[in-house]
């Protein structure tokens, strides 16, 4: 299938007159279609890492390739072009706007890039609603939705420009163990169905141990990287 | 397959515990089978390959815990027939096994297995079993002086603890003592065993006494 998503010599350091290096030397690639879990404790660079890798932060050194492609070698339009259309972002704060429907939600990132919804899209949506299961609750204000719901209906967003690459961060850190047990397979459905690649951040051991491969991150570093 | 192990998955996969366990106590009573083989060829290959032909998941865990219910005592019952295999094979060693899982590993019965195979090789072993909250074993080190450590582990996320586990054993060790490792969890990638810091892997019998053997020369 190809790689997707290829770190080389990624090191990243905040700050400029006090100094902390939170990555060191990250050497990582991820296969199309494959489902992944980074795991590690709090503050040990994961996000710093996922962010890297979803062209929302930049590394201090070193390069990251987006299906063979450089990163620093992209113009900013071809940059908002990847994270528009090639990833999606799940976040564990959703994010949705309160004062939109479920299904205005999920439309938002489409919206943003080309103004117009066509029935396509809207159709699409419709769809994406039906696989993650909120078809009956499509039109009712975010805002009056179960944690559970909101953060289907951000998988749904993530997933309206079709992205070939879904980058979750702790996206059930905020839900009970059944929710968190449905965003799973509803992940897992769709990595399955659409051949869409997952990279997601987790605490959650369910997610975790079901992952194809799990990647450690201790102290900025890889500590264990894993293959079922 | 072999013959026994047909008749005992007949009554295994029915859930059978009165007629499982009877016809293995029969077995090895009459002597038609020695423990080696009845691990090996018998229980390890039911374990590994329990059958759930229910669609519901949740189904498939309960019939899981059944059958391994019905393996875990026929494993105890067959401590007695490990002690005198054991004075059969008349060998004595000096080495001291201790046998146990990573943190959260609920699956124990192939460490347990694990140590009857150590008991074989005329060894001290010591079953610590799963879910060990193991920083009181990792105090214990001192006063047990192992001289292999056994890990089993089955799920393949208990890998990360048992790196971290290896580390901090091997820091407070203070004489030789070989770190081994196996189970389900490395079946399909054996260098993990490497991965995360043991200095061995094992899969069988033969393996665990190349060990002992190798460990009483030294
Ligand atoms: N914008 C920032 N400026 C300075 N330090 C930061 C910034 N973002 C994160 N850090 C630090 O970088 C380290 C790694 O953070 P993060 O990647 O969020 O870890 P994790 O997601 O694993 O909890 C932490 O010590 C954090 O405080
Ligand atoms: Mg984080």
């Amino acid at each position: 299938m190809g790689t997707i998503m290829e770190l080389k010599n990624i090191n990243k350091i905040y700050g400029t007159q006090i100094q902390t290096q939170v990555l060191y030397d990250i050497n990582l690639s991820f296969e199309a279609g494959s489902f992944n879990s980074i795991i590690g404790q709090s503050g040990s660079g994961k996000s710093t890492l996922l962010n890297i890798m979803g062209t929302l932060d930049r590394p201090t050194t070193g390069d990251v390739f987006i299906k063979g492609v450089n990163v620093n070698e992209m113009t900013d339009n071809e940059l908002a072009d990847i994270r528009n259309l090639l990833i999606g972002f799940v976040f564990q704060f959703h994010y949705l706007l309160p004062e939109f429907t479920a299904i205005e939600n999920v439309l938002m990132p489409y919206r943003i890039r080309n103004q117009k919804v066509t029935k396509e899209v809207k159709s699409k949506a419709e769809e994406y609603m039906e696989l993650v299961g909120l078809s009956q609750v499509r039109n009712n204000p975010s805002s009056k939705m179960s944690g559970g719901q909101q953060q289907r209906t951000a998988i749904a967003r993530a997933l309206i420009n079709n992205p070939s690459l879904i980058l979750a961060d702790e996206p059930t850190g905020n839900l009970d163990s059944d929710s968190t047990e449905n965003i799973y397979e509803l992940m897992r459905d769709i990595n399955q169905k659409l051949g869409t690649t997952f990279i997601i951040i987790t605490h959650d051991r369910r997610i975790a141990e079901k992952a194809d491969r799990i990647v450690e991150i201790k102290d900025g570093k890889i500590n264990l990287d894993l293959t079922k | 397959m072999d013959e026994r192990a047909l008749e005992f998955q007949k009554y295994f996969n029915d859930e059978n515990k009165e007629q499982a366990v009877s016809y293995i106590l029969r077995l090895l009573h009459d002597k038609t089978i020695d423990i080696v083989s009845l691990y090996e060829l018998i229980l390890a290959p039911s374990l590994n390959h329990i059958m759930c032909e229910h669609e519901d998941e949740r189904i498939c865990i309960w019939k899981e815990h059944i059958k391994s219910g019905i393996v875990r005592t026929i494993v105890e019952c067959a401590y007695p027939f490990v002690m005198e295999e054991r004075k059969m094979r008349g060998v004595k060693s000096s080495i001291t096994a201790v046998i146990l899982c990573p943190p959260e590993e609920y699956h124990d019965i192939g460490a347990r297995m694990a140590a009857d195979f150590f008991t074989l090789c005329g060894c001290d072993a010591i079953f610590v079993g799963s879910n060990t909250p193991y920083h009181d074993f990792h105090h214990a080190i001192s006063m047990i002086h192992p001289d292999i450590i056994a890990i089993s582990v089955s799920d393949y996320y208990n890998l990360v603890a048992t790196k971290r586990m290896i580390e901090e054993i091997r820091s407070v060790l203070t004489k030789h003592c070989q770190i081994i490792v196996g189970g389900c969890a490395f079946q399909r990638n054996r260098q993990t065993a490497i991965k995360i810091g043991a200095d061995d892997y094992v899969e069988s019998f033969a393996d665990i006494e190349r060990i002992v053997r190798s460990g009483v020369t030294e």
